[in-house]
């Protein structure tokens, strides 16, 4: 039974794959403007006619897909194109090997940090609802997510960078380098993506763990004698963590390829901005494979957050038989 | 169990701390980027390709120009000599150019310098190189030898004499032709690159100072490595370059190159002029030296006159008169810029200002008003102006500022979705477009601006259709180098506000503390040529 409903989720995941891929690839396709003229502006018709037959618009866009379903699923997710056309670009698995391992760092450590402080607070609050110290973080956190994350990371260059000299203001520094700088120039980015996190993850979590406070286990908890601390982090945490899941696997599906902004400001190069130059430059087959793993990812990450449920709600696990 | 799961959370969170605290207390200093003799360098541009068919932008062709050189270059009074060649001599009708190479100097895959590997680029500049599809460039070396379409056309009109000896034959005199040689994007690449679809993307062997290391999958970083068997020597007759590596970092945003600069994480970055608020602050940093070179790259309108409204004077001369160009360079520099009321600088030859006492193209709100009013009566239309963008903010912020002046002229005005620089650039030369906003006149010569004034198919602004006979004077211009011809076909651009001056704007190049220059490259406070595409960095160290 459960390796059926396991499969169900995968079959599931694959459908919703397949349908996301394939949208991808007419909306691409829909782009105005002819990527010929892009990529090679002043070709002649020839090498037009070459370069159109290698980007496969030439083709169905049925056959097109298939081809380049093919091809990721080979992990082949082809070439930034290059004006010498097929052969003369770099292929896009290359890039990713250098963006893709500052775009997980980054988003890693940037949940890791929100969640770490997200957590306590967000039970706290919970638990201290509708008192004078619940209102006045809750208004802080408020007023501190409202705060676009550009304008906190340049604020933080200049305080903690420029000001105090505590930290670099930009660069990635790969931990194999030298972990130490590795986790120096990771700072500013996490602390500029994780504020307004951290702000949204315990609004969440305050409110799961208000209705989670009222439920009879809670009450038969107290009665047993056992302390605050021990009920709300044992009893209380884990069924009122559904919703703080959920936001934080989208979280981190779009932390991927959505933290553009500030890996510009903070030069970090990762796969945001790849996909953004990739936008900017028309490189199709780019913007085709790199939209896909953003696809594969959020599918992961809900997939991930599934089984999660689960593990941390015996009532989930149950109803699931 | 519980125990036991708690102490494990325990040992681990205690361990990630330790680890954490451990690896920042190795770091002492912040400034990554000083270590003695590797050199980096922020840039705004990402990576682009640099074969001979690419057409990279400035700050690309900076760094490309350190890997390779060209046969000739521009000297600090504007005058083309010889580089990589040693001599140059031409026939007294300008039709055939005999090139002789320095000898023994070296390709960094090994490969000698020879008329053969010249003669392998010039067929590569003309489009004749199969790897290498024909591109931007290919215009101009097409203009300048005749329409070369086959290796047999090629063969009569590039023909090496020698080893080190190679003649040009070109159809119609050209008395500026070393000057295709002397362009950032001409520069040399060996034989075996030019049969490299790779050429310039992630490899490609120069004779420069530096070698490529790493370039084309990390779009944001290139890493030079010094080219240790480089031809030329310092001032002091040691080896060039001095620096063991040169890194071109991408950073974007114009106030982290600054901040990059402060904190030492760059030693040296690049500026342009509408960075203006940056540059600004950044010659009041302490710690900042800011370079500034010659204010001689004019950005104009280029009026599409072979369309609605602009095939109408009036309505071009409404514009010229209604652009305040005072405000114009205050809005997009900062004051780091020139209102820009003639072409280029006073040695341009498209410069018509009599040594800067003359305004060509005078701003004249109550002129604009007349005009538009004179458009109105002709065509019984109010005059309607639509601008076009690019996506980037200082388009966006140029161009509504250039409406607003149109709109208190009397006209109406509108801008256009923002499209890439690329797209904007394609739709300009197709007149698609009422406007465009180009560079084509810098420097001291007029090789760039030439290509668009006469019978290349970079149409720009429908000028040589709604008045072919001004295209023919340009023609002659070219082919006679006479500057009073140039005076009179700039007289009629103006005159005829086919193309529209705006400002014009220096480039900038700001270094750290650690950076040591030698040669007298770059006096304090200088204004030298060299601050450009072509900037040597081969004699420049950085201290630890």
């Amino acid at each position: 039974m459960k390796f059926l409903g396991a499969g169900l989720i995968l079959v599931r995941a694959l459908v919703v794959l397949f349908l996301v891929t394939f949208m991808i690839t007419v909306l691409v396709r829909l782009l105005p403007g002819d990527p010929v003229d892009t990529l090679m502006p002043f070709a002649t018709d020839e090498g037009r006619e070459q370069l159109r037959s290698e980007l496969g618009l030439n083709i169905n866009i049925v056959q097109y897909y298939f081809r380049w379903l093919g091809d990721f699923v080979r992990g082949d997710f082809g070439q930034w194109y290059a004006s010498t056309g097929d052969g003369g670009g770099v292929p896009i698995g290359q890039m990713l090997g250098v963006a893709l391992p500052r775009s997980l760092f980054l988003m890693f450590y940037t949940m890791v940090f929100s969640l770490a402080l997200a957590l306590p607070i967000g039970i706290f609050l919970g638990y201290r609802a509708d008192t004078r110290i619940d209102r006045t973080i809750s208004n802080a956190m408020f007023a501190l997510s409202s705060i676009p994350s550009f304008a906190l990371g340049l604020s933080l260059v200049y305080i903690l960078g420029l000001r105090l000299d505590l930290l670099p203001v930009l660069g990635y520094v790969p931990f194999t380098e030298s972990p130490g700088e590795h986790f120096k120039s990771m700072v500013l980015p996490v602390l500029s993506l994780s504020v307004g996190l951290i702000a949204g993850f315990s609004r969440l979590l305050r409110v799961d763990t208000i209705a989670t406070l009222r439920e009879d286990f809670v009450t038969m908890a107290s009665s047993k004698g056992l302390s605050n601390g021990w009920i709300l982090w044992r009893h209380v945490l884990r069924p009122s963590s559904a919703t703080l899941m959920t936001s934080a696997a989208l979280q981190m599906g779009g932390l991927i390829g959505g933290a553009v902004v500030i890996e510009i400001i903070f030069a970090l190069n990762g796969f945001g901005m790849l996909l953004n130059t990739a936008i900017v430059t028309r490189q199709y087959l780019a913007i085709q494979s790199l939209v896909a793993l953003i696809a594969v990812a959020f599918i992961f990450f809900n997939l991930v957050v599934n089984v999660l449920y689960a593990v941390v709600d015996p009532r989930v696990r149950s109803a699931r038989g | 169990m519980r125990v036991i799961r708690g102490s494990w959370h325990k040992k681990v969170a205690l361990a990630a701390a330790v680890t954490m605290v451990t690896s920042l207390g190795q770091i002492a200093p912040t400034n990554a980027a000083s270590k003695a003799n590797n050199l980096v360098i922020a840039i705004s541009e990402f990576d682009s390709g640099w074969c001979l068919q690419d057409s990279p932008g400035g700050e690309q062709i900076l760094a490309k120009n350190q890997v390779t050189e060209t046969l000739m270059t521009t000297n600090d009074k504007g005058k083309t000599v010889p580089y990589l060649a040693k001599s140059v001599e031409n026939s007294a009708d300008f039709k055939t150019w005999k090139l002789t190479l320095r000898e023994g100097i070296m390709f960094h895959d090994g490969e000698e310098l020879t008329a053969a590997t010249v003669a392998a680029n010039a067929a590569g500049n003309l489009g004749l190189n199969p790897v290498i599809p024909a591109a931007l460039p290919a215009i101009a070396w097409q203009d300048a030898l005749g329409g070369v379409t086959s290796l047999a056309q090629f063969a009569a009109k590039v023909q090496p004499l020698s080893k080190y000896v190679i003649q040009f034959n070109l159809p119609a005199p050209r008395p500026l032709f070393s000057e295709l040689w002397a362009g950032g994007r001409a520069s040399l690449w060996s034989s075996k690159t030019l049969q490299n679809k790779q050429c310039g993307q992630t490899v490609g062997a120069g004779t420069g100072p530096f070698k490529i290391q790493s370039k084309g999958v990390d779009k944001a970083k290139t890493v030079l490595e010094a080219n240790t068997s480089y031809w030329r020597k310092g001032a002091d007759g040691k080896s060039l370059p001095k620096a063991k590596t040169l890194t071109f970092l991408t950073i974007v945003d114009g106030s982290q190159r600054r901040n990059a600069l402060l904190k030492g994480q760059a030693d040296m970055a690049t500026f342009g002029s509408t960075g203006g608020l940056v540059l600004n602050e950044m010659k009041k940093d302490k710690g900042i030296t800011l370079f500034e070179g010659p204010r001689d790259t004019t950005w104009s309108f280029h009026l599409n006159s072979a369309a609605a409204p602009f095939n109408s004077k009036n309505a071009r001369l409404a514009f010229s008169f209604g652009l305040d160009r005072e405000a114009l360079a205050k809005v997009v520099a900062k004051g780091n810029a020139e209102p820009g009321y003639c072409f280029g600088a006073t040695y341009h030859p498209y410069n018509l200002s009599n040594g800067g006492k003359k305004k060509c193209a005078p701003s004249d709100l109550a002129k604009a008003k007349q005009y538009v009013a004179a458009y109105q009566t002709e065509t019984g239309k109010q005059l309607a102006i639509v601008l076009p963008t690019t996506e980037s903010q200082e388009s966006i912020k140029l161009n509504q500022a250039v409406c607003n002046m149109m709109i208190k002229a009397g006209a109406t005005c509108t801008l256009m979705p923002p499209v890439t620089a690329t797209a904007y650039i394609l739709r300009g030369f197709a007149l698609q477009q009422q406007v465009s906003n180009f560079n084509v006149v810098f420097g001291y010569s007029s090789s760039f601006a030439d290509l668009f004034s006469r019978k290349t198919n970079l149409e720009l602004s429908g000028f040589r259709f709604t008045n072919p006979g001004l295209a023919a004077c340009f023609q002659t211009a070219v082919e006679t180098n006479s500057k009073a011809k140039y005076q009179e076909c700039v007289g009629v651009l103006h005159g005829d506000a086919y193309w529209v001056p705006a400002w014009t704007e220096a480039t900038f190049i700001a270094s750290g503390k650690n950076v040591v220059f030698s040669d007298g490259l770059l006096p304090s406070g200088g204004k030298r040529r060299e601050i450009d595409a072509k900037f040597d960095f081969a004699t420049i160290t950085v201290s630890g």
